[in-house]
């Protein structure tokens, strides 16, 4: 018998089986890791280098280590300054609130810059970057996106070269957080001449010379960007303080298994745990193999993965519908089973170590009784299917809808699924690119049943963009609002006007304890776990913290490699 | 009178062509041994209903306390990384695997052969276009083509809600897309024979005889090509296989929870480590079907082509 020559596509057959059954483990690097260099492995590049314009948390990532932000949370969430002198407040007088024409209130905000701040050109970070910004911001062709708008001041007076005071039309708790400012002597003439959007995003030096280090004003600057490849940086020499690492490298790769074997092999030297990196999973199986090669910090985190309801829906515009849902999803046994209770159960809207947390919530325990109780009392008797439906005969068919691949996401998608079905709740799960899910699905409220991402209500921010009925997407609004769920309540707009207001801790912390009470009860998000903050460093390494509202590379200067 | 019968050749009583050709067939080893696997393969995979209620098992009933678990009585593969049972889900996965390379094929075929004919039939300008748009088609990257038809939005192609969100849409999406894009090669296949049977004499008798083109087609192109059309859709079956494996390593293809092998590869790409078994089992199943097709259309070349030393 000839022996056949095996063709080209069992070839590929071979090869994958091969490669998808090839281990982890690899050899370690065989000459030892530059102590003064880190090369940190990522998954998504980033889609410029402009610090305001298409602002995600990749983005922010970078910009943490090259253009710091004028103010930024610690690990306690207590916003601090990274660029001002003194955090303005009420109490050292640098916020005032006064009184504006028309019986309305507004406040002053008193921004005074480090005096040793400078661009890496050696010029220094000043009051005029301030003005710059706020008006390239509120002219408002440019599409700017970062968090804590420069748009919230409706004026800017320029007092001295390091001082500004912004004026805002309102008194909102978020006063003293403010983003990063742009250079006005280099992006100040270009901005001149371009004012459109498309004009300007070209001709910025952001994206003709981003390895210009008159553009970064942090510890680090841009040296090289191999775009989709590689991003180098090298310390600011103007920064107050040295940097410990002279070289940080950002490598970017396909897939978080390519991050994982480029670890291993002593291509990467640290992994984010998502967002950007590997899965939380991933680390746990990391942190169980390669504990003497790696440390594993985590830490409680601020993010919260929660099932967002489509209160349009029929079915889920009943409460009892979606307490039911509470009530049918064992929520402990996916922080257990899946994240080792490192991603506990998330209680409330707000993270455990958030300061405004409440205690006094209340609580939906995994009952499936209760869940089917609470659904023959909507209506709802399961028929010969095992699936509920309603007297006109129709089915409690609720669409699940989240980001594609996520793989983690997608199995709590699963394992929520399969719950559903133990209460007769029939749940279709939808994956969707994550560009349609936050566009049509999320902000043009496509969704027709539950979506499942996840979402941070940071200190600075309102919850009106989350909860009230003004942060319900619409078209006559431009679709801006996250209250993907359409949820109204006057309750509730009650309750956030007042969080809204309330500037003291004391009062701040009973204000969302409402807030916080009013959307357990009606339930139009539910919670179900809050991420931990969580990295793979080199061994020893140390001044990496992994939780905070902002990004740990605010702090790189920090950061130390062991000997 | 009477008259005279004819002797007969040798005493021999006449074979049909299929027969021969399965005879042929039936001595090629590798080809018999092939077919009989992907029988049993297909009785593997589709008995798989009748597998899970005789053991009690639902594919899609997760068991987080139940993740991980070894091979035991109730789990003959052990279960994965949700609590489902491996073999109940390769079982079922293979049927959608194996149906959409069976159905992408005879659409692909159905396209191909259609270009293929007319281009050779026609020829002249309708054989520079069609053979034209089959060279830009084969140009086309195949993988990121794929990936970015698999990621269009089906509601913005103006298909009502119901059929977007049915359970079946991601199926047919990825039967759809591959076929469009993978009948290049039995278009130039067919196109090569027909140009070769277009011109011989009977066809240009029949022609001139009065036979319009469909009749021309029907009856005396088409059945000379069916070998190389055989043959190519053979080795296309197990292209396509792959083909929807990598949509759904890629995380296009088929949509959970509904399993193929290809997105049971893709869910363990993370799992390589904790339970490399769990890519070994579908990796092992698509290698031996795709081998098993390319060894099976060897032997059906071999079987069709008069020419062979095999006969």
């Amino acid at each position: 018998m000839k022996i056949k020559t095996i063709s080209r596509a069992s070839c590929s057959a071979l090869m994958t089986l091969v490669l998808t059954t090839a281990g982890v483990i690899s050899a370690p690097a065989t000459a030892a890791s530059d102590p003064t260099k880190l090369v940190i492995g990522q998954l998504q590049f980033v889609p410029n280098s402009h610090p305001l314009i298409q602002v995600n948390n990749t983005k922010l990532f970078l910009m943490g280590f090259i253009q710091r932000p004028v103010t930024a949370f610690d690990a306690r969430g207590q916003s601090v300054c990274l660029l001002c002198e003194k955090k303005p407040s009420l109490e050292n007088g640098l916020a005032k609130i006064v009184d504006l024409p028309g019986g309305k209130t507004g406040m002053q905000v008193t921004l005074k810059l480090r005096a040793d701040a400078k661009w890496g050109d050696g010029t220094p970070v000043s009051s005029q970057d301030i003005a710059l910004t706020w008006k390239m911001a509120q002219e408002g062709a440019l599409g700017f996106s970062n968090y804590n708008a420069w748009t919230r001041a409706t004026k800017v007076d320029i007092v001295n070269p390091t001082t500004a005071v912004l004026h805002l039309d309102s008194v909102e708790t978020g006063y003293d957080s403010w983003d990063q400012v742009l250079p006005s002597h280099i992006e100040g003439p270009i901005y001149a001449k371009y004012k459109t959007a498309e004009e300007y995003v070209k001709q910025s030096a952001y994206n003709r010379e981003p390895t210009n280090p008159g553009l970064w004003n942090g510890a680090y600057t841009l040296t090289s960007m191999q775009m989709g490849a590689q991003i180098t940086l090298a310390p600011n020499k103007f920064w107050p303080t040295a940097p410990q690492l002279k070289t940080i490298v950002l490598s970017y790769r396909s897939n978080a298994a390519a991050l994982i074997q480029n670890l291993l092999s002593g291509d990467l030297d640290a992994l984010p745990v998502s967002p950007g990196g590997i899965s939380f999973s991933q680390m746990l199986t990391l942190r169980k193999q390669q504990a003497s090669r790696f440390d594993f910090p985590v830490q409680p985190g601020y993010n919260l993965e929660r099932l967002v309801f489509q209160t349009q829906n029929p079915a889920l515009s009943d409460v009892r519908v979606r307490r039911a849902i509470a009530h049918a999803i064992n929520r402990e046994a996916i922080s257990t089973q899946l994240f080792e209770k490192l991603q506990p159960v998330a209680t409330s809207i707000l993270a455990e170590n958030s300061s405004n947390h409440s205690n006094t919530v209340t609580r939906y325990k995994f009952d499936p009784a209760r869940a089917k109780a609470l659904l023959t009392e909507a209506g709802w008797k399961p028929g010969s299917d095992g699936i509920c439906i309603n007297p006109a005969g129709q089915k409690l068919s609720i669409e699940l809808v989240t980001t594609a691949g996520n793989q983690t996401r997608v199995q709590i998608a699963q394992v929520i699924q399969n719950q559903l079905k133990s209460v007769c709740i029939d749940a279709p799960v939808k994956q969707v690119q994550i560009g349609v899910y936050n566009g049509e699905e999320m902000r043009k409220r496509k969704f027709t049943g539950m979506g499942l991402s996840s979402i941070q209500f940071p200190p600075s921010t309102s919850p009106e963009i989350y909860l009230a009925t003004n942060g319900i997407p619409t078209e006559k609004n431009g679709f801006t609002g996250n209250n993907f769920s359409g949820y109204s309540s006057p309750a509730m707009d009650a309750a956030v006007q007042e969080a809204e207001r309330a500037l003291q801790p004391a009062a701040a912390k009973a204000a969302w304890a409402k807030v916080q009470q009013i959307a357990l009860d009606d339930l139009p998000i539910l919670p179900l776990y809050y991420y931990a903050s969580s990295w793979v460093v080199p061994k020893g390494m140390k001044g990496l913290d992994a939780p905070r509202y902002d990004q740990p590379t605010n702090w790189a200067e920090y950061w130390k490699r062991a000997p | 009178m009477t008259v005279p019968a004819l002797p007969t050749q040798g005493g021999h009583r006449s074979r049909s062509i299929w027969i021969d050709r399965w005879s042929v067939l039936r001595r090629h080893r590798p080809a018999m041994v092939s077919l009989m696997v992907l029988v049993l393969m297909a009785v593997f995979c589709f008995s798989a209903s009748a597998y899970a209620s005789w053991m009690g098992l639902d594919v899609n009933a997760t068991d987080l306390m139940a993740r991980f678990n070894p091979p035991s009585e109730t789990n003959l593969l052990g279960t994965d990384e949700i609590g489902r049972d491996v073999l109940l889900r390769l079982m079922y996965g293979g049927q959608v695997s194996l149906t959409i390379g069976v159905l992408a094929t005879a659409f692909g075929c159905a396209i191909g052969v259609t270009v293929g004919v007319l281009a050779g039939y026609l020829g002249g300008r309708a054989d520079s276009f069609l053979m034209r748009a089959t060279d830009c088609m084969i140009a086309l990257p195949l993988v990121p083509l794929l990936v970015i038809l698999a990621a269009i939005d089906l509601g913005k192609l103006g298909l009502p809600p119901e059929i977007v969100q049915s359970p079946s849409v991601s199926f047919w999406r990825i039967v759809i897309i591959i076929s469009l894009v993978d009948w290049t090669t039995i278009a130039r296949v067919v196109r090569a024979g027909t140009l070769t049977i277009a011109h011989q004499d009977y066809v240009l008798a029949a022609r001139v005889s009065g036979g319009r083109a469909p009749y021309m087609i029907g009856i005396h192109v088409l059945p000379n090509v069916a070998t190389p059309i055989i043959v190519a859709a053979t080795l296309t079956i197990g292209r396509v296989i792959l083909l929807e494996s990598t949509l759904s390593f890629l995380g296009v293809g088929v949509m959970p929870p509904t399993p193929t092998w290809g997105n049971m590869l893709n869910n363990a790409q993370e799992l390589a480590s904790t339970a490399p078994m769990l890519a070994v089992y579908p990796g092992l199943l698509i290698f031996l079907t795709v081998i098993t097709f390319n060894f099976l259309g060897d032997g059906l070349r071999v079987a069709f082509d008069p020419r062979s030393q095999q006969r």
